[in-house]
Order: C-alpha cells, then structure tokens, then sequence
C-alpha cells in the first residue's frame, strides 16, 4: 500500500465531504499532528486487497456540526445519538471513497462508534490527516489490522 | 413525487428526507432492503426508491435484484446512493437493475440533477 497515495485520498475525502454533506462555509484547514482533547470517535473496517481500519475522531463541537447538518437541527438540540450517527455516517462516507483508492477486491464494514485502538480492532497508525474546523480538529488515521 | 429512501443510517434518513422536501417530494424511509421491500409490495404509490448499497438483514443490491424480479414492482426506478465508489460496483448495480448512481457525498443539486435524469428517462420510455 502506498501510505502517501492513500494519506492524498483521505485528505481530499475529508475536504469533499465536509463541502458538500455540510455546505459549511468555513472549510477544513491543514493542520499539525493534534489529537482532539475530548474526541468523538469512530472506526470502519476494510478487507480486501489491503485490510485495516480508518479511524475518525473529532472533537465534540465538530461532531455537533455533522449532527446539526445531517438531521437540520441546531448543533446544540442534536441527541447523543443524532451526534453518534453523524459521525459514523461521515466516516463511512470518507471511508468509501478511499476504499476506491485501494484497488479490487476490496469491502467496508459498518461504521463502529468507539476507537479502534480501544477495541482491540487496530494498532498504531501508519498514517493520519489532522485538519481544524473553526481551531477544532478532526482526525483520520488509516490503523492496520491488530 | 412519493419516494421511499432506504438507508440503514438515521443520519442518512434525515439528510435524504431534508433535501428531497425542500425538492418538492414526499419521503418515506426504511432501514434495510426487506424492510423497503415489504412496504413497496403494500404500496404502489411510491414512484422512485433511494437505495444505499451496505445494510444490514437485505442489501441494496439484494434489493434491486428482488425489485427486478418481481411482477408487480420491476418498473419501479432506483437511485442507488452509496459510498460504494469503484467503477466496478457502479456496473454491478447498473447490471442488477438500478436505474441511476449517485456518489456519497453528494451536493442537493447533484441530487436533484439525477432524479431529474431519472424522470426523463421514464417519460421518454
């Protein structure tokens, strides 16, 4: 796998999908290596060609945002489990465009709502994109399988 | 124009339901393929269907299948709407029967631009 080609891929999926899931006007912006200090996190398999994990964490008020955007409520009225859904839902979005990087055969599991260090599901990352919204950051890393 | 969108993710549901009313359609929204497929077969109403592709219990390809296949709803359009991006995966759904493909993420215009296709197409045929 090249990690360079695939880290290009998640950049641009993070930008896209934040365009136009959200039509936000203030975009991502790059950003040093940061993990955010109260994340929300989610992660989705991949198995195929190259089988690992990519995992999302984001702090809480750019989770909000999602929420807010795919249910069109205010950020602060979003439920814990509106907050849930649109997190999973943006990873499984950037998720399906990078699986498109990865070459045939190649399928995505569900989103799972929790870290996947945590689970048990992956390692250290081999790579990571870390962007800010508003200062807040939000990170993709692509983990291996454990 | 009634439009039945099935999708496991209730993230997915609200955004769909949100931009298809704003478009001027009615929504009616299920989970997963055996769930839209029982309300399809008691409602004949239901003038186009927004498919994802991963579900759990029926996928969206297992529904278009099972669509095409029975008498009383092969005519029915499906949009399929995943972020299932592979040019591959677009012909497998195209060859199972949907009737259009539409990329996550998606912009509501884009949206628009393809049930709009969809509709020229069923008017033309």
């Amino acid at each position: 796998m090249d990690v360079t080609a695939i880290l290009a891929g998640l950049r641009d999926a993070l930008v896209t999908a934040w365009q136009l899931s959200l039509e936000e006007e203030d975009p991502l912006l790059e950003a040093e290596s940061q993990q955010p200090r109260s994340p929300c996190r989610a992660s989705i398999d991949v198995r195929g060609s190259w089988s690992g994990s990519i995992g999302l964490s984001c702090e809480l008020g750019v989770a909000r945002r999602l929420a807010s955007s795919y249910f069109g409520r205010e950020a602060d009225e979003c439920t814990e489990q509106d907050i849930r859904d649109a997190v999973g839902e943006f990873l499984n979005v950037i998720a399906g465009n990078v699986k498109s990087l990865l070459g045939s055969p190649c399928d995505l599991g569900l989103p799972r709502i929790g870290d996947a260090t945590e689970d048990g599901q992956g390692g250290d990352p081999v790579g990571a994109v870390t962007m800010t919204w508003k200062g807040l950051p939000l990170r993709a890393e692509i983990l291996p399988t454990a | 124009m009634k439009i039945l969108v099935v999708d496991d993710s209730r993230a997915v549901q609200a955004l769909l339901s949100r931009m298809l009313k704003e478009l001027g359609h009615e929504t009616l929204t299920a989970s997963d393929g055996r769930e839209a497929l029982s309300i399809l077969e008691k409602r004949q109403d239901i003038e186009l269907a927004l498919v994802d592709w991963n579900m759990p219990v029926m996928t969206g390809l297992e529904l278009v299948k099972a669509v095409r296949a029975s008498p009383l709803l092969r005519g029915l359009p499906i949009l399929m709407v995943t972020s299932e991006a592979e040019a591959e995966r677009v012909l497998q759904a195209v060859e199972s029967g949907a009737s259009e493909y539409l990329m996550k993420p998606f912009s509501k215009e884009e949206l628009a631009s393809k049930i709009e296709l969809i509709l020229q197409s069923r008017e033309a045929g």
